[in-house]
C-alpha cells in the first residue's frame, strides 16, 4: 500500500558514535615531548621538600648524601615518604644557650655508627634544604653541631636563578 | 543484470580507524613516570666547607703585613643593620674599612658589595704569584692552587646577626663567588667563605 511521503515509515538507522582520539593523541604527544625535554636524573635524587628554598646563582648539580630539612617547624631527616622524622625541635634551634644541639649530635653519631656497622665509609657530608626565611643562627648551629662530630662538607640546596639578588 | 558503469553498485570504502590503544597504553605509562622525575624547578648546591677545628684554634690574629706570621688579609664582611661593612687587616676605620649603605628603598646593596669585593681582589690581592698542584687532604683530589701574596686571599669571613634571614646570606655568598674580568672571563672572587655570627 502506497502511503503519502509524509506518512511513509522512515527507517531509522542506528549508528554507533565513535570517539575521535586524534585530539587526545596530539595532547599526549605534546605533554610527552615536554616531559622528555625536562627529564632530569637529579630530579629523582633531590626533590624540594619545602617550597621556599633560597635562590642562588650557583650552578653545582645536586647529589644525594645524608639529607636534612630545616624549616620553621624544625629540623627533619629527609627520607622518602610523607612523614619526615623530626631530629631537632624549634625550641632547641632557637635557644641561645648552647651552640651544640644534643639531639642533632646524637642523630649524627647514630648515623655514623650505623655506617661503621655496615662497613660503609662514615658519612662526613650532608645536604641541607633550608627555607629562605629561617634565622641565620639556626644554620650556624646545625653546621657547628655537625662539624663537632667530624662532618666536613655541607651542601645547601638552593633554587637556581640568573644573575642578581 | 548488467548495469552501465555509472549505475553500477560501487563498494563503499570503509573508514578504518587505526588501533591506537597500544600507543595510548604507552602514553599512560610514560607520562606519570616522567612527571614523577620532572624538574620544574632547577636545583643546585651551595657548597660550604668549614675550616678544620685545629685551623681555627691556631689562627691568632695574624692580620696585616707587619706580623711575624705569613701575611693575612683578614677580609671581613659584616652584615649590619645599616648595610655592609667591609674590613681588611682587622681595621675598623681608614682606607681598609668601607661601609656600603643600604639602598634608598631599604634593601641591601649587593651590587655595591660585589663591586667592592672585585676592587679588593684586583687592586689589593692582585694577580697570583705562583701556581701549585696539591692534594686536598679532605677530599683526596688533586687541586691546582694559585698562590697569592696573602695566604687567605680566597677566604672571606661573613658575620651577621642571628636573626638575619638565610636568603640574605646566600645573596652575600653569590656576590662573593666570582666576577667577570675585562675580557669577559669568569674568575673566582672569594669562593671560600667562613660563616660567623655577630654577637
Amino acid at each position: 500500500m502506497a502511503f503519502a511521503p509524509s506518512k511513509r515509515r522512515r527507517l531509522k538507522v542506528q549508528r554507533e558514535a565513535t570517539v575521535s582520539l586524534n585530539s587526545m593523541m596530539d595532547m599526549m604527544t605534546i605533554i610527552l615531548l615536554f616531559l622528555l625535554k625536562s627529564y632530569s636524573t637529579t630530579g629523582a635524587l633531590i626533590k624540594p621538600a619545602i617550597p621556599n628554598l633560597p635562590k642562588s646563582t650557583v650552578q653545582t648539580e645536586p647529589k644525594r648524601v645524608l639529607g636534612l630539612i630545616l624549616s620553621e617547624q624544625g629540623l627533619f631527616h629527609d627520607v622518602e615518604g610523607e612523614q619526615k622524622p623530626l631530629v631537632t625541635a624549634v625550641d632547641e634551634l632557637a635557644s641561645e644557650e648552647e651552640l651544640i644541639m644534643p639531639s642533632l649530635e646524637a642523630f649524627l653519631l647514630d648515623r655514623q655508627e650505623l655506617d661503621r656497622q655496615l662497613g660503609k665509609k662514615v658519612t662526613e657530608e650532608m645536604t641541607l634544604q633550608a627555607a629562605d626565611n629561617i634565622p641565620y643562627s639556626w644554620i650556624l648551629k646545625v653546621v657547628q653541631t655537625a662539624a663537632s662530630v667530624d662532618f666536613i662538607k655541607f651542601d645547601f640546596v638552593v633554587i637556581k636563578t640568573t644573575e642578581g639578588a | 543484470m548488467a548495469f552501465k558503469p555509472s549505475a553500477k553498485r560501487k563498494a563503499l570504502e570503509e573508514n578504518v580507524e587505526p588501533n591506537i590503544t597500544p600507543i595510548m597504553n604507552l602514553m599512560v605509562v610514560l607520562i606519570p613516570m616522567l612527571l614523577s622525575v620532572a624538574q620544574f624547578v632547577q636545583l643546585s648546591l651551595l657548597e660550604y666547607l668549614p675550616p678544620p677545628i685545629e685551623d681555627v684554634a691556631s689562627e691568632g690574629g695574624g692580620g696585616g703585613e707587619g706580623g711575624s706570621g705569613p701575611a693575612l688579609m683578614d677580609l671581613l664582611v659584616n652584615v649590619g643593620d645599616n648595610g655592609f661593612e667591609v674590613s681588611l687587616f682587622g681595621d675598623n676605620k681608614g682606607e681598609n674599612f668601607r661601609v656600603i649603605p643600604k639602598l634608598p628603598d631599604g634593601s641591601y646593596d649587593f651590587d655595591g658589595l660585589h663591586a667592592e669585593l672585585v676592587r679588593i681582589k684586583t687592586q689589593i690581592v692582585g694577580q697570583p704569584i705562583d701556581v701549585q698542584e696539591t692534594e686536598d687532604p679532605r677530599t683526596g683530589k688533586t687541586v691546582r692552587r694559585e698562590i697569592f701574596k696573602y695566604e687567605d686571599a680566597n677566604k672571606m669571613n661573613v658575620a651577621a646577626k642571628g636573626d638575619i634571614p638565610w636568603q640574605f646570606i646566600v645573596h652575600v655568598l653569590d656576590a662573593a663567588r666570582d666576577y667577570e674580568d675585562e675580557n669577559g672571563a669568569k674568575k673566582p672572587l672569594f669562593p671560600s667563605p667562613l660563616l660567623g655570627q655577630i654577637q
